[in-house]
């Protein structure tokens, strides 16, 4: 692992000579920073393409994601066991003190989902299935200010399993 | 209920407040799964020979006959299966158990 040496004010200051020291902390702390090496600075989430969120067990009961500040948007995948009703998702903008109403995205049998959501703009992508007496739901209504956390939920039926991928920060 | 979240951030669970199923209610989510082919039933019935059992059971009532020459699955909770339990049956453990094998044979 490269080590990462901190740059002084002594050594760029007016006048300050280039040392092949100097040249060598530029080589090397941007390669240990990108290691994780002690001391380097760490990388912000908000840097970061995308990550993957725990796996996520929910039913009647909620489960979800809180301290989502810093993202917009997510990929959504998991597996429902069999049928459950309403396949719900609720929003809270305090990181889960409190949390809004649960909106209905679609109801579906046994199977896979895939669903794109952005906490930014409300928009939601590929939902399996059109809800009954509604149809595709395409966008859902968020909280005031910044919405920094989700949960899913069931409406009855055996516990669902899902993971979210970050995919955008904001 | 609040339920479950976890931080993003730091992978810490914030909190858990998900009610601990009983035991009652785990084996009801556990039957809500158990569904299986009839050859498979029919193995592990053949198995422990009770299959002539479970074809006099089915034979009891045309339905049930029916359903049990031609169906494609076998799920637990469903009145041809609820039917093979009783006196001259098997018990719900029994079936419960039947399911399970079943559901584990591969072929």
């Amino acid at each position: 692992m490269t080590d990462y040496v901190e740059i002084l004010d002594t050594q760029i200051e007016p006048d300050a000579p280039l040392t092949a020291v100097l040249a060598g902390q530029w080589r090397d702390n941007p390669i240990a920073i990108a290691e994780g090496s002690p001391g380097a600075p760490k990388v912000a989430s908000r840097a970061l393409q995308g990550f993957l969120l725990p796996t996520i067990q929910f039913t009647t009961t909620p489960a979800g994601y809180t301290n989502l500040g810093n993202f917009s948007e997510f990929l959504i995948y998991g597996l429902l066991p069999g049928a459950v009703g309403e396949m719900r998702i609720r929003f809270t903008n305090n990181n889960g003190s409190t949390w809004g109403a649960a909106q209905a995205l679609f109801d579906l049998g046994f199977g896979p989902f895939f669903i794109r959501l952005n906490i930014v703009t409300g928009q939601v992508r590929n939902v399996p299935r059109l809800l009954t007496g509604v149809g595709e739901i395409t966008s859902v209504a968020l909280p005031s200010g910044t919405t920094n956390g989700f949960q899913l939920l069931t409406t009855s039926g055996a516990a669902s399993q899902a993971c979210a991928i970050v995919t955008g920060g904001r | 209920m609040r339920g479950l979240a976890i931080d993003a951030i730091t992978g810490e669970v914030v909190y858990d407040e998900r009610p601990i199923p009983t035991a009652e209610e785990t084996l009801a989510a556990e039957r809500a799964t158990m569904i299986c082919s009839p050859a498979q039933m029919r193995i592990v019935l053949h198995r422990i020979g009770r299959l002539s059992d479970v074809q006099t059971i089915a034979d009891s009532d045309p339905e049930a006959s029916i359903i049990w020459e031609y169906a494609t699955k076998f799920v637990r909770n469903s009145p041809l299966i609820n039917a093979m339990a009783g006196p001259n049956g098997f018990t719900d453990a029994e079936i419960d158990d039947l399911f399970r094998e079943a559901m584990g044979l591969d072929f």
